[in-house]
Formats: C-alpha cells, sequence, structure tokens
C-alpha cells in the first residue's frame, strides 16, 4: 500500500504536476490548455526518439541525464508522504535528501560544462552559484528544527510540528514560504528562472540542457516536475498537523501539490522573470526566513515563549 | 610497537634504494621496500587503533633532556594510518611521476627526503618527549622545505619556498615556546609529566595550549596562519604537494589534540575563537579556491577550507564537551576524525591528478586546458571521482563525514544556551555554504581542464601518465568510494581515538547510533545504486536498435564554432565573485594602450587574499611607524650628532660611577 501510493505520488504526479501548470498558462492566456498528462505523452514521445550527441562531448555528458533523474528519484525515497510516512527513514535524511540532491546537480552541471557550449556554460555557472545561495537555508531550517524537536528525520521533524499553537503557525508559515521558493529555483522556474524564454542569454536551466535530446531529454524533464512535486509533499508535511488521520492527510497532500502547481503557473503568467543581477537578492529572502526560524526554536527553547 | 619502528626504517630505507641501487633494480627493490614498510607500519599501529592497547618505549637520551620516550595511543596510532596509507600512496605516485624529471641532477636526494618526511611523521606522532618532538618536527618541516625548493632555481618557487621556511619556523617557535614554559613548570621534558605539572594550574595551561594551538595551527594552515599553502603548494612538485595537503598538514592538527591532551580541554572562549576560525577558513578558503586560476592554488585554498571544517568540528566537539554533553561530542570528533583520514586520500588524488596534467601540459593555469578528458581518460575519471569526494557527495567518503559533523551540530545545538544553539546552527548553515561553494569550486575545477574543447596549444601533446601514478589514484580513488559506501568499517578505525580523547567518558551509546547512521546511509545508498541501475536500464531499452547522431554542439545556428567562445574558469565563476568580491577584495593589473598606434596593453584580475594583506597592512603599518619615528634620530643636522656623541660619553661615564 505504502509503495502504491509512493509511486502514485512521485512517478505519476510529476507528470500531472507539469500539466497543471501548463493549464493554468493557458487559462490565464485565454487559450484553451493542453490535455493534462500532455507531460506524460511529451515524455514517452522522447524515450522513442534517438539522440544527436555533441562531439565534444564525453561520458559525463552521457551519464549527467541517467544521475540527475536517478539522484532526484533516490531523494524522493526519504520524503515523507503525510499520512503514509516515507519509504526509507533515518536519521539525518534530510541531509542525505539536500546532498544527493546536489549530486544529481553536479553531474548536470559538469555535463553542460562538457560540450564546450558558452551559452551552457553561462547557464552551469548561474545554476551552481543560485543552489550554493539557497542551500544553506534549508539546512538552517531544518537544522533549528531538528535541533528544537530531538528529532534527525524529516518524519519526526513533522511529527513535532503541531498546528495551533501561534509560534507553530509561524513556523509552519516560514517554512512552507522558504520551501516554495526552493521549489521554484529547483524547478527552474518565475522569477528565478523563464522556461518559456527564447534567448539564450537569459536562461538558466534551458541552456543547461540545449545539447541533450531523445531520451536524455525526458530524463531531464521527469527529474526537473519530480523535483517540484517532492519539494510540494515536504511542504505538505510541514502544514498538515500529524494528528489528522491517514486518509485525510493524503488527500490534503494532493490538494497541496495541485495548489503548489496552481500558484507556480499563476506566478508564470503574472511575473516576469527577474533581472539575473536580482535572482540573488530574491533567494537570499530563504535565508532572512531561516534566520527567523532560527530566533523563534530560540525564543522558544530558551525564552520560555509558547 | 616494535613492527611500526621497522615500518619507519623500511620508509626510511625506500629512500636511500635510488642512489645505492644500479637503475635497472631500482624501482622494483623501491616498491617492494615501500611495500614491506607500509604492511609493517600497519600491523605496528593497528593494535592501537584497535584495541586501544598502550605501550612504550624509552631510550635514554642526552642527559639535559631526560630520557627518550616513545609511546603510541590511539590518537597518535590513527594519524599514523593516514600518514601510512596516503604516504605509501604518495611514494608510489612519486615513482611514476618523477620520471618525468629524470633529468634533474637532485633526483636521488629528492627521493631520501620523501622519505625522510613521511618517516619523521611517522617518528613525530609516537615521540612523547619535548626535545625528540621538536627534532622530528623539525625534520619534517625542513624535509618539506627542500623538497619544496625541488625546482629552486625558478624565482617563483625560490620565493614559495623561503617564505614557507619563514612561516614554518615562526610556527617553530611559537611551540617551542609553549613547551619549554611547560618543561620549565614541569623541571622535566616529558611530555607526559609536563601535561600532570601544567592542569594544576590554569593560567599556566591556558598560556601553553594559545602557543602551542597558534604554533601547531600554522603547520595545519588554518586562518589566518594559511598564507604559505596557496604559495608552497603551487610551488612544489605535485607528489609533494599532495602528500604536505594530504598528510603534513594534519600534523598541526595532531599537535592541536596532543596540546589538548597535555593541557586539558581549553576554555570554552578559546573554543569558540577556535570555530570563529575554522569558519571563516572553510568559507573564505572556498571562495577563493572558487576565484583562482591556478589549480593547485586551487587546491591548496580547497585544503585551507577543508582543514576549516575539521577543526570547526573538534572545536564544537570541546564546546560541548565542555558543557558536558560526551554524546554530541562523540559525533563532532568521529566526523573531523573521519574527515581528516579522507580529506588525505581526496586531496592526494586531485593534486596527483593536477600533477599528471602538469607534466603532459607544463601550465598550471587552468584557462589555457581543456578537453584533457580525451587524452587522458583515466586522469580525468579519477580527477572526477576526487571532485566528488571533495565535496561530499552521496556515494564517496566527504559525504560520511561531514554528515557526521551535521548531525552532532543538531543533536549538541541545545546543550546549554542561546548562544551555543545560534552558534552550532550557524556552523552548520556555514559548512553547508562551503558545501555549495565547492560545488562551483570543483566543477569549475574538472570542467575548465577536463571538459570542451583545447583552450590552447599547450594540450597538444598530452597523453594518459604512466601506469604507477595511475595506479597511486586508483587506489586513492577506491578508498573514496569504499569510504563513502561502507563507511561503518572506517568508523571502527576512529572510535578507538574518539574515546581516547574523551578521557574514558562513557561512549558506547553514541557509538552504536553512529553506527546504525552509517549503515542505513549504507542501505540507502545499495538502495539508490539500483534506482540508477533502474533508470540506466530504461534510457538503455529506450535507446535500443537506434544509432546517435553526432553533430558539433549546438551554438544558436552559428555554424562556426571555436574553442574560444567556450566559457572560460573566470566567466564561470564571475557571479560568486561579483558577490564575494566585497568581502575577498581584489587586484587590477592595468597597462593601458598608449599612442596613436598602441604596441601593448595588459589587463589582469583576480582575488587578492584579504587577510594576507590585512597582517601584511598590519605589519607595514607597525614597521614603518615604529622605524619612522626613529629616522626623527637622523636629521642631518652635524651639531644633533655631537650631541648624540656627548650624551652617549655621559651615560656610559654615570653607568661606570654608578656601577663602581
Amino acid at each position: 500500500m505504502k509503495i502504491l501510493i509512493y509511486s502514485a505520488v512521485f512517478l505519476l504526479m510529476p507528470f500531472i504536476f507539469a500539466g497543471i501548470i501548463n493549464n493554468v498558462k493557458s487559462f490565464w492566456a485565454g487559450r484553451q490548455g493542453p490535455p493534462l498528462l500532455q507531460p506524460f505523452f511529451d515524455f514517452v514521445k522522447f524515450l522513442k526518439k534517438g539522440r544527436v550527441i555533441s562531439v565534444t562531448s564525453g561520458g559525463i555528458f552521457a551519464a549527467a541525464p541517467v544521475a540527475g533523474a536517478a539522484a532526484a528519484l533516490i531523494a524522493s525515497l526519504v520524503v515523507p508522504v503525510s499520512g503514509s510516512g516515507s519509504l526509507f527513514s533515518f536519521g539525518g535524511d534530510f541531509i542525505f535528501f539536500a546532498y544527493i540532491l546536489a549530486l544529481g546537480k553536479f553531474f548536470m552541471i559538469a555535463s553542460s560544462m562538457e560540450t564546450g557550449s558558452s551559452f551552457e556554460g553561462m547557464g552551469a555557472s548561474r545554476e551552481a552559484f543560485f543552489s550554493a545561495l539557497v542551500e544553506p537555508s534549508f539546512f538552517i531550517i531544518f537544522a533549528s528544527l531538528s535541533a528544537f524537536s530531538g528529532h534527525l528525520s524529516f518524519s519526526g521533524i513533522m511529527n513535532f510540528i503541531r498546528t495551533g499553537e501561534p509560534l507553530m503557525t509561524a513556523i509552519i508559515i516560514l517554512c512552507s514560504a522558504s520551501l516554495y521558493v526552493t521549489l521554484l529555483t529547483e524547478g527552474c522556474r518565475v522569477p528565478v528562472d523563464d522556461p518559456n524564454t527564447h534567448l539564450e542569454l537569459t536562461m538558466i536551466h534551458e541552456v543547461m540542457v540545449l545539447d541533450n535530446s531523445g531520451p536524455d531529454m525526458a530524463l531531464i524533464n521527469y527529474a526537473s516536475w519530480l523535483k517540484m512535486t517532492m519539494f510540494s509533499v515536504l511542504i505538505s508535511g510541514i502544514i498538515i498537523d500529524p494528528a489528522t488521520g491517514a486518509g485525510i492527510s493524503l488527500a490534503i497532500t494532493l490538494l497541496i501539490i495541485i495548489t503548489a502547481a496552481i500558484a507556480t503557473g499563476c506566478i508564470e503568467s503574472m511575473f516576469a522573470r527577474l533581472r539575473m543581477t536580482h535572482v540573488p537578492q530574491f533567494l537570499l529572502l530563504t535565508a532572512s526566513i531561516a534566520v527567523a526560524v532560527l530566533s523563534i526554536a530560540v525564543l522558544v527553547i530558551f525564552g520560555g515563549l509558547k | 610497537m616494535h613492527n611500526y619502528t621497522a615500518g619507519i626504517i623500511l620508509f626510511l630505507c625506500a629512500g636511500f634504494i635510488p642512489s645505492i641501487l644500479p637503475s635497472k633494480f631500482k624501482s622494483p627493490a623501491y616498491l617492494a621496500v615501500l611495500f614491506a614498510g607500509a604492511v609493517f607500519s600497519l600491523l605496528g599501529l593497528l593494535p592501537f587503533l584497535f584495541s586501544g592497547s598502550l605501550e612504550s618505549m624509552t631510550f635514554s637520551g642526552p642527559p639535559l633532556f631526560g630520557d627518550f620516550k616513545f609511546a603510541l595511543n590511539p590518537v597518535s596510532a590513527f594519524f599514523a594510518l593516514i600518514i601510512t596509507v596516503s604516504g605509501a600512496a604518495g611514494m608510489l605516485y612519486a615513482e611514476g611521476h618523477l620520471k618525468g624529471y629524470s633529468a634533474n641532477k637532485g633526483i636521488k636526494g629528492h627521493y631520501v627526503l620523501i622519505s625522510l618526511l613521511i618517516s619523521s611523521m611517522l617518528a613525530l606522532v609516537m615521540c612523547r618527549n619535548v626535545f625528540a618532538f621538536m627534532m622530528a618536527w623539525e625534520l619534517m618541516s625542513l624535509a618539506s622545505f627542500f623538497l619544496v625548493m625541488f625546482e629552486g632555481e625558478k624565482e617563483d618557487v625560490f620565493k614559495a619556498g623561503i617564505n614557507y621556511f619563514i612561516i614554518m619556523h615562526i610556527g617553530a617557535f611559537l611551540i617551542g615556546a609553549g613547551f619549554v614554559i611547560g618543561a620549565l613548570k614541569a623541571g622535566s621534558f616529558d611530555i607526559g609529566a609536563i601535561s600532570v605539572m601544567v592542569r594544576g594550574d590554569e593560567k599556566t595551561a591556558g598560556i601553553i595550549f594559545l602557543l602551542l594551538a597558534a604554533g601547531f595551527a600554522v603547520k595545519a594552515g588554518l586562518m589566518p596562519f594559511h598564507t604559505w599553502l596557496p604559495r608552497a603548494h603551487p610551488a612544489a612538485p605535485s607528489h609533494v604537494s599532495g602528500m604536505m595537503s594530504g598528510i603534513m598538514i594534519k600534523m598541526g592538527i595532531f599537535g592541536i589534540l596532543l596540546a589538548v591532551s597535555i593541557t586539558g580541554f581549553p576554555e570554552l572562549r578559546i573554543c569558540y575563537i577556535m570555530l570563529a576560525l575554522s569558519v571563516i577558513s572553510a568559507v573564505l578558503g572556498i571562495i577563493y579556491a572558487a576565484g583562482e586560476s591556478d589549480m593547485k592554488k586551487i587546491l591548496a585554498y580547497s585544503s585551507v577550507e577543508n582543514i576549516g571544517i575539521i577543526m570547526a568540528g573538534f572545536s564544537l566537539g570541546f564546546i560541548f564537551k565542555n558543557y558536558g554533553n560526551v554524546y554530541a561530542a562523540v559525533f563532532m570528533f568521529a566526523g573531523a576524525f573521519l574527515h581528516a583520514l579522507f580529506h588525505s586520500f581526496f586531496k592526494e588524488l586531485l593534486f596527483f591528478g593536477a600533477g599528471a596534467v602538469y607534466q603532459n601540459t607544463h601550465t598550471r593555469n587552468i584557462e589555457e586546458l581543456g578537453g584533457l578528458s580525451k587524452k587522458m581518460k583515466a586522469t580525468a575519471y579519477l580527477f572526477f571521482c576526487g571532485a566528488l569526494a571533495i565535496t561530499a557527495m552521496p556515494f564517496f567518503s566527504g559525504f560520511i563525514s561531514e554528515f557526521l559533523i551535521y548531525a552532532g551540530i543538531i543533536t549538541g545545538a541545545k546543550t546549554n544556551g542561546p548562544v551555543l544553539f545560534t552558534a552550532a546552527i550557524m556552523s552548520a548553515g556555514a559548512v553547508s555554504l562551503t558545501g555549495g561553494l565547492a560545488i562551483i569550486a570543483f566543477t569549475r575545477l574538472y570542467s575548465v581542464i577536463f571538459s570542451g574543447s583545447s583552450r590552447s596549444e599547450k594540450t597538444d601533446a598530452a597523453s594518459e601518465t604512466n601506469g604507477l601514478s595511475l595506479a597511486a589514484m586508483y587506489f586513492l580513488a577506491f578508498m573514496c568510494l569504499a569510504g563513502g559506501v561502507l563507511p561503518q568499517y572506517f568508523f571502527k578505525a576512529v572510535s578507538a581515538p574518539v574515546s581516547y580523547l574523551l578521557d574514558g567518558a562513557h561512549t558506547a551509546d553514541a557509538f552504536a547510533v553512529i553506527q546504525g547512521l552509517l549503515k542505513s546511509i549504507s542501505f540507502v545508498l545499495a538502495l539508490g545504486a539500483s534506482v540508477i541501475a533502474a533508470v540506466y536500464l530504461i534510457r538503455k531499452i529506450s535507446l535500443r536498435g537506434k544509432k546517435d547522431e553526432s553533430s558539433e554542439t549546438w551554438g544558436c545556428g552559428y555554424q562556426k564554432s571555436s574553442a574560444r567562445v567556450q566559457y572560460t574558469a573566470d566567466s564561470f565563476s564571475e557571479p560568486l565573485s561579483a558577490v564575494s568580491r566585497s568581502v575577498t577584495g581584489k587586484y587590477e593589473d592595468l597597462e593601458k594602450p598608449k599612442g596613436v598606434l598602441p604596441k601593448k596593453a595588459f589587463y589582469g584580475s583576480g582575488l587578492s587574499d584579504v587577510i594576507e594583506s590585512f597582517f601584511a597592512a598590519c605589519i607595514n603599518r607597525f614597521t614603518g611607524r615604529f622605524f619612522g619615528s626613529l629616522a626623527n634620530v637622523q636629521s642631518g643636522n652635524m651639531q644633533h650628532y655631537i650631541l648624540y656623541g656627548l650624551i652617549f660619553l655621559l651615560a656610559a661615564f654615570v653607568y661606570a660611577m654608578a656601577v663602581k
């Protein structure tokens, strides 16, 4: 049952997530949206195609799409889905989660540098820098919560966060906001990156994969959607009270995933991508959130604040 | 103990073989003796490491300095393990790498110096007498100094060597001063006796600890004492920089732990200062590593970063211990010890890879390289493994040690008050920031050297490096992978040192928990390997029966792509440098074009080491002011000079009268 829920959430939902974003964007543009499962059909279509490989590239370029998709899948093993718990949970699994995602990123950056293209180098450089900015916030938030709760694992932390108390509500709001910004960064979405842009100079993620095609592209796209789904599942884990029944929390989880997708689509329709120089400022927003979470933890533990 | 001594002697002998034997038998004999030395040394030290047995040897020394006592304990046995394994790998690599230098006339002496460096470090860890310790320490510093000076006829090498020599002796002076204060207090040169006497007197203990810690921090390369690293490492040949960075700077860490064992755990204020310096080292070190373009300078700065992480682990461990939280301290010490061990593997691997590249291209400037993965396939993949390990990627060893450090920080954060909590969590944030920046630094380093196409004609003649060098690198890469996949076995090597450092406090619970965590990581990695295999199979099946088309890299429609349009190392790190420049400082070298038909113009820019320039500026200002005030004496007025003479005579007269 658990494995069933897991495969449904992490193998199927990413496609729906992407489908919802596309439909929301179509709605705002006044167009008739594509079918909800169009990303899945695209995935299959890409798998059926052959590849065009750059003569400059080598082994890492060949390995990176597999490494990227596998890293995202491995990371999803430790993400708890509310109502069913995580497939595999151990102390410090959130550290593992962040580092295994970084492993996929490492391969993707090295792979796009391997093509010897100036544009892909540009994307790689930005990707490396922006993720380095987001990572400390993720750690400060989860390390504070983990030290606060005395649990080293995702599920321990999420069981600790209960709704109802005002400070806990503050933590929930701050964490969700920070995780959502991370979702936008990892998923390469507006305002950090614009997946629809046609100018290579302003791309980040899209420009890194200019030379990938066929099944490799399918894996890369899937990894990106999976990461967004994973982060929205994390948000739902933070929001849902641990006392909620299994069936209801599963329903809420799905609802939150869908809401996150709709929100992403809305943001993408209503805002433009930030100027490249302003992106670090936007990302450092997560750092201030992290400091806020840390100070709440300090106040509660040592200041006797309730 | 006798096995260990035999190991030291064999290591020493290995270096003399190239000078004695005819060149026909040289290489096999050297390798055989080296291997025997490593085996004996391991046989000797493992009992101390695993069962925690203690044994000592005493020789009578010169009357002034007392008996020379040699002993191993789990901590020194642990560092001996690093020296033995990484030292043997380094000497193996040296044998292959030095083939490229066979024309150099100092080559025989160079072998002797290498083995002297390794055996002096092996001896150093078991010295329990101040005099013997300082001798071994000097031997190590001098051997490494001459090794750095291998190509001393080059001006930059010579300058770097002298700089290294002076800074090492400032460090040795501090260490010597600390020991002498202790020895005067104890009336004995025996380290054990000093420890007993000093522990009663808190003030002296504090002074001794500060002197020793500062002196050893110079060797370890902790900021602000790191300035010799980015100079000496590029100057030295690669096998030497690998061993210095992988092994010798760990002797600084060993020294700091020795200081702890002499004076007891340092007081809290000092711990916090150490923590702050370590975190600064880690963050600034990796920022510089991401901005430099000399590949060995990058690796040197990354050593500063890793020493920062190791010392942050130890400092937080001391803090937790001070507050009585042994459980969390175990995590920190275990993480720090493991990081020291693993760092010696991956840093040597990276330096050796860089050495292979340098030998083939004769440049250390990564902006002139590129595309080498096609010509040096094995080196490229091994270097990539090293890069994955040093950036703490799962499946590789660096992840395990950093994982334990994070886990320790989180478990111990609540130990005392808000100050500790904030400091601990922010350190975790800083470590993760260094992790993110390390990804920039090492994807950049790997990609600019090995990926894409060549940026200059210097790579034209490159070919795969020789078998012996590769063998050493394969071994180190294997250790990096083994440490990441089966961490529970490597943890066994650090459990006795951790218990010893904590002086027999109850550590069993924490050990059991750590073993459990490491086993779950190992399990989830096995699960991960099957996920990777599954994804790989999906792609393989979907590609079945199709042939890959190959084409030029997509240049947005532009057909005549050239290697010069590639992203350079400098542009890759530009987003980071643009932000960090306000902290790190930057130098610009500009020669403007002059005249109507300008002939030459030049522009260069880079990061300047803010700590070095700050200290240099401080010292310059101080000396300038002091000697500037002396300059007033020289007024140029003859009457003044006659007056000085009269004053001197008067003073001499008064002194003579008064003494009588």
